[in-house]
């Protein structure tokens, strides 16, 4: 297995001197292809900062970034948003579904940046469509849909290009419990048929127990690690459970 | 407190208020300028017949600027309640900390306050400096000269611009207030999230709606190619509405017709992010298809107006190098049996104090200039011919007026023809008739015609070529038909100016105390000129007037409404941005969507003005052939000067709201 994602040494500072925060503090780790890593940690832990540096949003200040073999921390302004639109994929909260598209050239959309032949693109989005099992939403516009379809033609959009990694920021934080594991379930879906590498952060335990592997994080520090093995969903909910306790998390954070 | 946070909040949102400070000092500015044109005269040296005109001309403008100020009240407050909606968080921010609805109010009171004086004493400096400029044009328009440069300032002018924006700020203020009063808190803090439901219209229907957009609009112009403009008023006004209605529904369908027409091309709609383009464009033409009609329509006006009303210019005076062949003209309409009072009548003027005079008369053939030339008559001269008739004069006046103006006679002998004409439309029928034709009759006898065939002059002075076709016949059978028109031409001997003086005095006055049937009638060269000139001006004057004004609110509403986009679309373009779209993408994106945005009603408006250039030229033929390309080019200058400037500092405006967050 070739490692798609790895993170050496990284550190980010905010503020000037006299007053730096640390957001991340020395953090390292690697996810092999076809990979559903989790990254918890409760709010202020820099999980997000982690995942802006990540997705080349942010820089980092210290530190280096390998996905697919390049090192985005050397890359130049605008090779980084070409790397962006060809390595990436993107699945956000609120779910940025452009509202005056249908859902069905949401997708298509991210294809033709990529510069996708039309006639290739009606296939692809089918295709991924009924995997998702969203095909009867593609002619509508996002205001006609519920949240969870939404979520869910925002990970087609994510998935259609077919990334190298996909980035997923609280990807049940504006969903019902209902829609949630429906799309964790489709999660699981890409992740397996596809072979998509997945990089989910969250603060939902429950969301956090479909990945394979979860690394916790506090104080921009990685604290722990779990990797689910053969356990069942249930096991491994309920040792996610245990850590988060340990790591003082409020139980308001975890529901 | 409350202007200090005024002032700020001018200041943070200057971006914005880029704009609408723009528009209402170039609002004041014109405003001034047009209205100081009375103050002008100390710079110009005009004759008491200009002075006359340049009176009238004032109060036109005068009247004009009361139509004006409504037009740019209604612009104000527009442009004043995007403003205040882009800000609907802000206020809704400032009542969450406590601040009464009145105190907002007042913020805003004084916020336009603020902006109002700024732009009144930017606008009117402006104004003076342009006034200064707009005498070299009144100079230019009236032919006349500039006395010593002095310093123009008007302060009538002045007291009437800050009146009128007065009024209409404080109707800005009331508006302000009022529109406070109805805002409920909660729809200020979720404002934002609001207004990205979008509405969106289904798009099936919007084909046949735009094929019958294209009917009416076609339907209007061919009405109006094919009767002009002349024909009847009622079949103008049917034109017009039907091609106001049919703009409107252009607008309506325009969007959805297209997105049908690029969704069927697969290649270019999944290309880059050219369906986000289309729909942004799609949603935002859906909501202002009404604004979008008045704006085609005050384009159209601007165009035609600022295009014609130059073109009138020429083509009075085009005319006037062949009309006006002696420095002065009496004459007097009259039957027959009035010869002998005429005559007397022009005698008693003693005409030969200002120099050579000859005196002659115009006869009635009984024919009709039809029955020769219809068959001969093209598309430009048929109109003319049209129920004229043959006027004939004797052999001996023609020698005389010929003598006068200095040119030789052609030689007649007794029983030949000659035919005149000033009118250049009519000279390729007339060639026409010639070469079929040696020999005409006229009255029941027959006439060889001159080998020269006919002569390109004119035998009296006038404004307009009337004379489309006089026959100069033998003084023996002129003198059995009835005379009903005698002339008399003057070529000055004495100082010009004195004699014109004396002439134009005599036009005024004489027929008052004449005790006759008689009424006399007048014309001198410079008269003409004059009168050429002042019609012109007053045309060019109230058009360039109008339009740049309708011009400057055109462009400020595509820019408002664009820009108060901006923010809402911000959103949109921070996803595409996430999902990989590139800045230059963006940019591109941004460029092309205000591009086609500011275009599509400039686009149907000039199509529009093609066709009303046209009908309009061909209304003007009568009075000369007219050349638009010189003010239609300069029209297109000041359009894309104006319309561009407004373009660009939408597109950099809304760059820096998108990219800047």
């Amino acid at each position: 297995m070739s490692s798609i994602l790895e993170v050496t040494h990284i550190e980010k500072y905010f503020g000037s001197k006299g007053n730096i925060t640390k957001a991340i503090d020395d953090i390292s780790f690697e996810v092999e292809k076809g990979e559903f890593v989790g990254i918890m940690g409760p709010s202020g832990s820099g999980k997000t900062t982690l995942l802006n540096c990540l997705s080349t949003i942010d820089a980092v200040t210290t530190g280096h970034i390998t996905i697919d073999n390049q090192d985005i921390t050397t890359l130049k302004k605008k090779k980084l948003e070409t790397f962006r639109r060809d390595e990436l994929g993107f699945i956000f909260q609120d779910f940025n579904l452009l509202d005056t598209l249908t859902a069905y050239e949401n997708i298509a959309l991210a294809l033709t940046i990529k510069k996708t032949k039309p006639h290739e693109i009606h296939s692809i989005v089918e295709d991924i469509a009924k995997k998702l099992e969203i095909n009867e939403v593609l002619d509508k516009f996002p205001y006609e849909m519920s949240g969870g379809q939404q979520q869910r033609v925002a990970s087609a959009r994510a998935i259609a290009t077919n990334p190298s990694l996909v980035l997923a920021d609280e990807p049940t934080g504006s969903l019902d419990s209902k829609s949630s594991r429906l799309l964790l379930e489709s999660f699981k879906k890409l992740n397996e048929e596809y072979k998509a590498t997945i990089l989910m952060v969250t603060h939902d335990a429950f969301t956090a127990s479909y990945a394979d592997r979860i690394l916790f994080i506090k104080d921009g520090k990685i604290f722990n690690e779990l990797i689910k093995g053969s356990d069942t969903r249930k096991g491994f909910f309920n040792r996610i459970m245990e850590v988060v306790t340990l790591l003082g998390g409020d139980l308001d954070d975890v529901f | 407190m409350y202007s200090k946070l005024s002032l700020r909040n001018i200041k943070r949102s200057v971006r914005d208020y880029t704009i609408y400070f723009l528009t209402i000092t170039f609002a004041v500015c014109l405003f001034y300028s047009f209205n100081s044109l009375h103050a002008q005269q100390a710079m110009l040296k005009i004759s008491t017949s200009q002075e006359d005109m340049l009176q009238n001309l004032t109060n036109m403008i005068g009247a004009i600027s009361v139509f004006i100020s409504v037009v740019l009240a209604f612009l104000i407050i527009y442009a004043n309640g995007f403003l205040i909606r882009r800000r609907k968080k802000e206020l809704g921010m400032y009542m969450t900390l406590g601040m009464s609805k009145f105190h907002i109010s007042r913020i805003l009171v004084i916020e336009t306050l603020f902006i109002g004086l700024i732009s009144l004493v930017i606008g009117i400096a402006l104004g003076v400096l342009v006034s200064q400029g707009l005498s070299i044009l009144t100079a230019a328009l009236f032919e006349v000269d500039l006395k010593a440069y002095t310093f123009v300032f008007s302060g009538d002018a002045t007291v009437k611009t800050i009146l009128y924006f007065g009024i209409i700020f404080l109707f800005v203020m009331a508006f302000n207030v009022f529109i406070i009063n109805r805002y409920k808190l909660i729809d200020l803090l979720t404002a934002s999230k609001k207004n990205q439901h979008v509405k969106l219209r289904k798009t099936s229907t919007a084909i046949s709606i735009f094929i019958l957009s294209i009917i009416l609009i076609g339907t209007a112009y061919s009405l109006m190619l094919k009767y002009g403009l002349l024909e009847s008023m009622t079949l103008v006004w049917i034109s017009v509405g039907l091609g106001a209605i049919g703009t409107f529904l252009f607008f309506f369908s325009l969007s959805g017709f297209l997105l049908n027409l690029f969704k069927k091309n697969e290649k270019l709609y999944y290309k880059d992010i050219n369906m986000f383009v289309l729909r942004q464009i799609n949603s935002k033409v859906n909501t202002t298809f009404i604004s979008m009609t008045i704006i085609c329509l005050m384009l159209f006006f601007t165009m035609g107006v600022l295009s014609t009303g130059f073109s009138l210019k020429n083509s009075l005076e085009k005319d006037l190098t062949v009309t006006t062949p002696y420095d002065a003209t009496f004459y007097v309409y009259h039957y027959d049996e009035e010869q002998q009072e005429a005559n007397d009548m022009f005698n008693s003027l003693q005409l030969e104090q200002y120099g050579d005079t000859v005196t002659y008369s115009e006869y009635d053939t009984g024919e009709g200039i039809n029955s020769y030339l219809l068959n001969y008559a093209d598309s430009e001269s048929k109109d003319l011919l049209k129920g004229m008739p043959l006027y004939a004069i004797k052999q001996s006046s023609y020698q005389k007026l010929m003598e006068l103006q200095g040119k030789d006679p052609i030689s007649l002998k007794h029983d030949e023809t000659l035919f005149l004409t000033n009118k250049k439309e009519m000279t390729n029928t007339i060639e026409r008739f010639l070469n079929k034709e040696n020999e005409v009759e006229i009255a029941n006898k027959t006439y060889t015609i001159a080998s020269e065939g006919y002569q390109f002059t004119s035998v009296k002075t006038d404004i307009m070529a009337l004379e489309f076709f006089v026959a100069v016949l033998p003084d023996a059978v002129v003198k059995d038909m009835s005379a009903i028109t005698t002339v008399a031409n003057l070529q000055y001997d004495v100082e010009k100016q004195t004699a014109d003086a004396a002439i134009y005095q005599t036009l005024e006055t004489y027929n008052d105390k004449y005790q006759g049937d008689l009424y006399l009638l007048g014309m001198t060269k410079t008269l003409a000129y004059e009168s050429a000139s002042g019609t012109s001006t007053t045309v060019v004057y109230i058009g360039v007037y109008l339009g740049i004004v309708f011009l400057i609110s055109s462009a400020a509403i595509l820019a408002l409404q664009q820009l108060s986009e901006a923010s809402d679309n911000m959103v949109r373009y921070d996803t595409l941005k996430k999902i990989g779209v590139t800045k230059a993408e963006v940019n591109k994106s941004i460029f092309r969507q205000i591009f086609i945005y500011f275009m599509m009603p400039l686009s149907l408006a000039i199509i529009h003005s093609i066709f009303g250039i046209i009908v309009v030229n061909d209304a003007l033929a009568v009075a000369g052939q007219a050349s638009v390309l010189v003010p239609s080019l300069l029209t297109a200058g000041v359009i894309v000067l104006v319309y561009g400037g407004y373009f660009i500092a939408t597109y950099s405006g809304y760059k820096s709201i998108v990219n800047n967050k």
